[in-house]
């Protein structure tokens, strides 16, 4: 029996499906619901994707990993017969709400783990971290957003369009980044301008989202991998 | 006695001991799917989108540890309430006693005149025998929880406008309110009230509730009252919205008939949705005219582009790829396009879904490993629904792009897409039908057959081609599978 809480529930989790006791699994979840055979990859994707959302401890731990996986096929089988269609208690409605509300603090300041690997990240290890923040996006969709589009910028050198804001003369690359990340998040309140609110209200809003894509950002660079120490010793 | 929730009909019952579920059916969906509904913690139902009164599943969460048959009280109550005491008993029974086991569920037992019959159990081909009722009228799901069902569909699906969203959300919360008094709903109605009602008020301050007819906003008028009740301790939300039903009542909010026809489609193209009237239903124009665009790739090209006039293109091959495929539901049929506007900038446009954009994203992947480069919401953009995307130097000249509503998700293989489009046509099939557009849900019907054909499952495909000839066979009602229209169907009208 594996617990939840670490890195290996996801990695049972993937060797569960790929055994024949998981493959069956697979099978039996689509042949209850009526599905064709050929959904197995998709049923076993989805499933390990749900895992890796209950075991990056948001909710309650999981106490037998395969279990839950047998759970979780059955669900996403039902997902998929109702046309991947969610209901209302899942949706998220309120886009106005601000997200930061209730959140402490005051702006990040310290290095991502990504500020010090930026020159170094090799391709494979950039695509694993992009593959974890697509994963994230099942949390926290505009945090991974920002955290796609600041790869794009601070890694591989992309150039923001013309009307993406720009923070004033002075600022480091950093923060221009951050800037573009945000915005092309969809983060229209985070900038000067676009709205009614105090510009000190816009700058902590900007300075909380920031923290969060940061904070997304050192979590999928983990799960890829990569850690402070390596990154910092070689 | 009240009658069961879930009716009378015969149910099958099995139980999965290792994912602590049980689930109990009439029959699997069919060719339109499910539509689910959350009856509170450790239960859920289903019902057949196309025949609502068909009990497409029960699932019920078995306590995660310990005897699973030791429900916990509320949820034997509720069972009770949906199944009927002896079957909800049976069930227990089932769990306790026989977890690999599938059973037939009888139906009302009466004292004194039952009969053994034997039947087929489901996935395990197992046969059991169990005592059987004499006949009676085999009732199905009772009507309220057919309609909060699919009224949650209608409003959570993706690209669905505000309009037809916000009334949908106040039919569910109705719907939901009135089962009160057996199964507690009250927390699930009263968010689904307060979501739609708050949907409605933002509506109101744009100017933008507008009604196809007297006809809706009389049957409109009475759904806002209701909601007001759901709502009791909200007292701004409930006065806006008792003003906007004295409006309704009075004939006093805007219709939409005179609203501008729709752009044409390109010929060839698959832009069914340049001609759907729920565009000319919400006052105001559908997709202007512009130059034809083009989405290389698996599809035909997609149907016209905006007006362009004041973008200016200064990129050769300026053209990105749109998985059409890969779109959800009624995205498929719009008129969704990718163009380079920057270095490194991709632009994605839906024409004239301005109102259509909430829950939307567009993703942008990388061809060759599918990883994910680049993701952002849609917005509006005058008439349309746009997402800018930035994506890495190395790729621009090769990415591709979506559009979902669950940017999580990973790029759905293409058979998880050809379900997901039966589905959907299977969907709109089902609202024509319920609005008695006979001609329209017969060819989405037949569309939707051959869909799941491509999708290799030959019951569905022939399932829905039966509906068709069900529809053309001149039974308004098809023998009451199909209900009477919600007022979000009425709101969006058929497509």
């Amino acid at each position: 029996m594996t617990t939840s809480d670490s890195p290996g529930a996801a990695d049972v989790a993937a060797r569960f499906l790929r055994s024949g006791a998981g493959r069956a699994a697979v099978r039996r979840a689509l042949v209850a619901n009526h599905l064709p055979p050929s959904l197995a990859d998709d049923l076993a994707q989805d499933a390990l994707r749900r895992v890796w959302v209950a075991t990056t401890g948001r909710g309650a731990p999981v106490d037998n990993v395969e279990a839950f996986v047998m759970t979780v096929l059955h669900r996403s089988a039902v997902d998929i017969v109702r046309g991947r269609v969610r209901g209302p208690q899942v949706v998220d409605w309120r886009e106005a709400v601000d997200p930061d509300v209730g959140e402490q603090g005051g702006p990040f300041d310290g290095p991502s783990l990504l500020d010090v690997e930026a020159d170094v990240l090799g391709r494979q290890s950039l695509a694993a971290v992009r593959r974890a923040v697509h994963r994230a996006l099942s949390v926290d969709p505009h945090a991974g957003a920002a955290a796609l589009a600041y790869l794009a910028v601070a890694v591989d050198g992309a150039v923001p369009a013309p009307r993406c804001p720009q923070p004033a003369g002075g600022s480091t690359a950093d923060e221009a980044a951050e800037w573009a990340a945000l915005w092309y998040a969809g983060q229209s309140g985070c900038f000067p301008g676009d709205g009614a609110d105090l510009p000190a209200t816009v700058r902590k809003r900007r300075h909380r989202r920031a923290r969060r894509m940061r904070d997304l950002l050192a979590r999928a660079a983990m799960s890829a991998g990569l850690d402070r120490q390596r990154a910092l010793h070689g | 006695m009240a009658e069961p929730l879930l009716g009378l009909r015969v149910l099958v019952a099995g139980c999965d001991p290792v994912a602590r579920l049980a689930t109990v059916r009439a029959r699997p969906a069919g060719p339109a799917g499910s539509a689910g509904l959350d009856l509170g913690p450790g239960v859920e139902l289903d019902v057949d989108v196309a025949d609502p009164a068909s009990l497409a599943g029960l699932i019920v969460e078995l306590p995660p540890t310990g005897d699973p048959g030791d429900l916990p009280a509320a949820l034997r109550r509720r069972l009770a309430a949906l199944l009927g005491p002896e079957r909800a008993a049976a069930l227990g029974t089932l769990v306790a006693d026989r977890p690999d086991d599938t059973v037939t569920l009888p139906r009302r037992l009466v004292a004194g005149d039952a009969r053994r019959e034997s039947v087929a159990g489901v996935a395990g081909g197992s046969a059991r025998s169990v005592p059987h009722a004499a006949q009676s009228p085999a009732t199905g799901v009772a009507p309220p929880l057919q309609r909060a069902a699919l009224a949650q569909v209608a409003a959570c699906a993706p690209g669905v406008p505000r309009l037809v969203r916000a009334v949908a959300l106040l039919e569910a919360a109705a719907a939901l309110h009135e089962m009160s008094p057996r199964l507690d709903l009250r927390a699930t109605a009263r968010h689904d009230a307060r979501v739609g009602a708050e949907l409605l008020v933002d509506l109101l301050a744009d100017g933008m509730v507008v009604v196809p007819s007297g006809r809706v906003a009389g049957a409109l008028a009475p759904i806002v009252r209701r909601a007001v009740r759901v709502l009791d301790r909200d007292g701004l939300l409930s006065s806006r919205l008792t003003a906007l039903a004295g409006d309704l009542e009075r004939g006093h909010v805007a219709r939409s008939h005179g609203a501008a026809p729709p752009a044409a489609p390109v010929p060839g193209s698959q832009m069914l949705g340049a001609t759907d009237p729920a565009l000319g239903d919400h006052g105001f124009a559908a997709a202007g005219p512009g130059g034809p665009t083009h989405a290389p790739g698996d599809a035909a090209p997609v149907g016209p582009a905006l007006g362009t006039g004041s973008r200016s293109y200064r990129y050769p091959d300026r053209h990105v790829r749109v998985v059409i495929r890969s779109l959800p539901g009624a995205v498929a049929e719009a008129a969704a396009t990718a163009q380079r506007t920057g270095t490194d900038q991709v632009e994605v446009r839906v024409g004239g879904w301005a109102e259509r954009w909430h829950g939307l994203w567009a993703r942008a992947f990388d061809p060759d490993d599918g990883t994910l480069l680049a993701a952002g919401p849609l917005r509006r953009d005058g008439r349309d629904a746009v997402a800018r995307l930035l994506v890495p130097p190395r790729a621009i000249g090769r990415v591709e792009v979506d559009i979902t509503d669950r940017p999580e998700m990973p790029r759905p293989s293409a058979a998880l897409a050809a379900v997901g489009r039966a589905i959907h046509l299977g969907g709109v099939a089902a609202r024509a039908e319920r609005l008695g557009d006979r001609r329209s849900a017969a060819r989405r019907w037949r569309q939707c057959a051959r869909a799941w054909l491509g999708a290799g499952d030959l019951t569905r495909a022939d399932q829905a081609l039966a509906y068709a000839a069900q529809v053309n066979g001149g039974d308004e009602r098809a023998g009451g599978r199909i209900t009477r229209p919600l007022v979000s169907d009425l709101i969006a009208g058929p497509s």
